[in-house]
């Protein structure tokens, strides 16, 4: 990648440089030394192409350094630091929310880290985990349940709050640039996706519980203007996907949020992404029909934001299963011809390969041994829900659990062995309807949930051509696990283990090479390289952890 | 002590809404600063203010809106998730609506301005007790969760259960000692009132070193490279796992329970939950 390099001499720590521009043609090339955007790298793969680290050495991996964030806000300078928190918000700086995990990616350029938590940006040394700057945006309030971190674009560091606002900060000092509404907060938006840098736009997304319509949006990266909204669900009685609602109040109150980042096609210019569970959650009574297009895989043109093609994962969904999360893009081999793919492993227990170019559909694989909840797998490769595994009065036993099979946590791809890693979470709940109104409820609301268990969770490596696993370990115990993938170029794959390990497997074959017990992960791992070394980088709440070899 | 808060300007038109456009929207007031969401930051009127709005909407608006404002039979919307109430503050914006109509709804012009604020105050007063995640306010309606037969849970029971229970035995006054029939149908079906879950509470393990020393005990971690448990002397044990040294058996006593999730149909849970009920 090419940087520019630019020093600044800051007033009390003159020997620090900072360089960490980036081009955003940049970020189209494979995943290699930096980490500049929320998956590496447009594709969604997680496949580093870094090498320092391989199977013959992994085990020699040790601990570089480790720190937690700090989420003190420093309204003056303490001497000998530097370091004062940049503030920022519409808020009046009166609610008391001091603390967050690291839920979301970390970019890395050139040696500095961009770490994030709910209202707090941090930029730090990757070198040693020491804060270089810290940002805190004091809210109005909003769903802080995660912040799935930045986007860069040249020398601006931009990111989105609880409390629905764009945020760009100078990436040297922390300063802001400028904010957006990008949300209206009234209407109980709130917003947690990493923003994806595309040429001068980021692509942002939102989530909502109160049944109002997702939309995905493309704003300036220089000024923070709207530059076009696309709808994920009908909003007039004209446009696509109405026919799939009973009527356009359904539609537009019908949910679809995009809230986790998808994947960019250069060559296409489409944006391809998984949109949210449709409203209400639990009770479609309402809403009947398929409910496009919410929990589908969409394709939008990045410089028009209009719809390219559409395949939905789950028609009606009724159990708060998600498809928002990151599929991966596959240059592959279809019955022998080279086809230009997108794969995604669901919330809702299935495995999906589709043509990128054109939308078609090419597999369905039910990758969870448990999933109870449907009936067949159409022609057209959707599975029908049953009914009958709807939250009903007397109970329903369904698999999966309300966090799915799969969540938001990526998943990663390793081309040369052509394997798509994932978890597999298999549990079950018992479901009850408690709102049998047939106007329908509200949200999440209108059902009583309770934990049956879990049996045989495993971590996956699937075929994307079949969607068959070529090996499954199963994790002792049976229970879920909830952490995302990274990948190599030297074939190892790097997890937690939810039992308080990352491990790193063998990826051709699911050999666990090494571990080290410090808690269970909340992020992906990922990897970059400074000075010449090779990090190994994790999130554990609010501690971050950095491995290298010496 | 309250403070006030200015709204920026809503910068959004939602294509399917109308919005007041306003030039200075009223202040609100903050009650609840740490609330999620602005319609339970915000403070309400008084109590009286409410209930005569209560009583305004209940005479004029409840025929469309239903008198809990989910929408009713002559299809007024919702008013818990209309953008209109959403983004209102002391009745602007649905005071606009109520005298200037909008789509099939007629105009209201018999409110005073105190009344358009005592119905929006009441509208608001609704959504402030709604629960997270977009839930209603608290709906109550009396559902029997028992409708299976007792007698083909009583035969199911006895063909798949009564290898490891028995009714007279552990299971003894089931029913009198869960009288909730909620509660009951999930111990059963999960396997006890202590959920195994990850690593099995109640699961035994054996543990056979290569030095030929064999513990056995109560599991209490278990994962890929390492398993604890505590014997039944009370001492604490663990070791380090190698791949298959040294050999771990697990004794998982909820493992059939786990198993039968793939295969109970929910009838057949309802059937087994009332024969349940009858054990009392």
């Amino acid at each position: 990648m090419r940087y520019l390099t630019l020093f600044i001499a800051q007033l009390f720590i003159a020997t620090v440089s900072i360089a960490q521009v980036v081009d955003p043609a940049d970020i189209a090339n494979a995943l290699d030394g930096d980490w500049d955007t929320y998956s590496g790298d447009y594709s969604g793969r997680r496949f580093s192409s870094l090498t320092q680290v391989h199977k013959e050495n992994v085990s020699d991996l040790t601990l570089a350094w480790t720190t937690e964030v700090n989420f003190n806000v420093r309204r003056g300078n303490i001497a000998g630091t530097g370091i004062v928190t940049q503030m920022g918000g519409e808020g009046r700086g009166d609610i008391d929310i001091r603390s967050g995990s690291i839920k979301g990616s970390i970019l890395e350029v050139n040696g500095i880290l961009f770490v994030t938590a709910p209202d707090h940006v941090w930029a730090m040394d990757a070198r040693d985990g020491s804060e270089i700057w810290h940002y805190h945006w004091e809210t109005r309030g909003g769903t802080h349940i995660a912040n799935r971190g930045v986007a860069i674009w040249n020398d601006s560091v931009i990111f989105e709050t609880p409390d629905n606002y764009l945020v760009s900060l100078d990436a040297y000092t922390g300063e802001e640039n400028w904010h957006s509404e990008i949300a209206p907060f009234e209407l109980q938006y709130f917003s947690t996706m990493a923003p994806i840098t595309i040429r001068d736009r980021v692509i942002v997304g939102t989530g909502n519980d109160l049944d109002q319509p997702g939309f995905l949006q493309a704003f300036d990266a220089a000024t923070g203007e709207l530059i076009w909204r696309f709808y994920t669900v009908p909003m007039s009685e004209d446009d696509p996907g109405i026919e799939t609602w009973p009527n356009l109040d359904a539609a537009s109150h019908g949910g679809g949020n995009a809230w986790v980042p998808g994947v960019y096609d250069p060559e296409t210019d489409l944006y391809i992404f998984g949109t949210g569970n449709p409203t209400p959650g639990y009770t479609g009574v309402a809403r009947r029909g398929d409910n496009l297009f919410t929990c589908s895989l969409v394709a939008v043109n990045v410089t028009t934001g209009e719809l390219e093609w559409y395949f939905q994962t789950s028609p009606h969904d009724t159990h708060d299963w998600d498809s928002a999360q990151t599929p991966i893009l596959i240059d592959g081999v279809i019955d022998g011809q080279p086809r230009k793919l997108v794969s995604t492993a669901a919330r809702n227990g299935f495995f999906f390969t589709v043509d990128r170019v054109t939308g078609e559909h090419i597999v369905t694989n039910k990758y969870s041994r448990t999933a109870n909840w449907y009936s067949h797998v159409r022609e057209t490769g959707e599975p029908e829900p049953n009914p009958d595994k709807e939250a009903l009065i007397p109970g329903t036993l369904v698999s999966p659990v309300e966090g799915g099979v799969a969540n938001w946590q990526p998943p990663a791809f390793n081309p040369e062995y052509g394997l798509f890693y994932t978890q597999e979470n298999n549990g079950f709940n018992m479901l009850y309807l408690s709102d049998p109104d047939p106007r329908g409820s509200m949200g999440l609301g209108g059902k009583i949930r309770a934990e049956v268990g879990s049996i045989d969770s495993a971590f996956q490596a699937i075929d994307y051509r079949t969607g068959e696993a070529v090996w499954r370990h199963e994790w002792p115990g049976g229970g879920g696990v909830n952490a995302g993938v990274l990948t190599t170029a030297t074939g190892l794959v790097f997890t937690g283990d939810g039992r308080n390990n990352l491990v790193a497997f063998d990826g051709v074959n699911g050999d666990l090479l090494w571990h080290t017990r410090i808690g269970n992960i909340s992020n992906a791992p990922q990897t970059f390289m400074v000075d010449g070394r090779q990090y190994l980088l994790v999130a554990v709440r609010e501690r971050l952890f950095a491995f290298v070899m010496y | 002590m309250r403070k006030r808060l200015i709204i920026p300007s809503i910068v959004f038109l939602l294509a399917s809404v109308h919005v007041a456009a306003q030039d200075a929207r009223p202040e609100i007031e903050i009650a609840n600063p740490n609330a999620m969401f602005l319609q339970q930051q915000r403070a309400l009127p008084p109590a009286e203010v409410i209930e005569r709005g209560e009583t305004l909407y209940q005479v004029n608006c409840r025929l469309c809106h239903g008198p809990d404002l989910r929408g009713g039979d002559q299809g007024g919307s919702n008013l818990l998730r209309s953008d209109v109430v959403l983004v209102d503050i002391a009745g602007e914006s649905i005071g606009q609506v109520i005298t200037e109509g909008q789509g099939s709804m007629p105009t209201f012009n018999q409110f005073s301005s105190d009344d358009i604020a005592a119905i929006a105050g009441y509208i608001h007063s609704i959504k402030f007790d709604s629960e997270g995640q977009g839930s209603t306010p608290p709906v109550d309606f009396d559902l029997d969760i028992l409708v299976g037969n007792a007698d083909a849970g009583e035969r199911f029971f006895n063909q798949e259960c009564a290898s490891c229970h028995s009714v007279t035995g552990d299971l003894s006054g089931i029913a009198t000692r869960i009288p909730d029939d909620y509660i009951m149908q999930n111990t059963w079906v999960a396997g006890g009132r202590r959920q195994a879950g990850r690593g099995g509470a109640q699961s035994t393990v054996t543990v056979s070193t290569a030095a030929g020393e064999t513990i056995s005990g109560r599991l209490l971690r278990y994962d890929d490279f390492f398993v604890s448990l505590r014997t039944e002397e009370g001492a604490y044990r663990s070791f380090t796992r190698r791949g298959d040294s040294p050999a771990v058996e697990l004794d998982d006593p909820l493992y059939r329970h786990r198993e039968l999730w793939s295969e109970l149909s929910d009838s057949t849970i309802h059937d087994v939950t009332a024969y349940l009920e009858t054990i009392k």
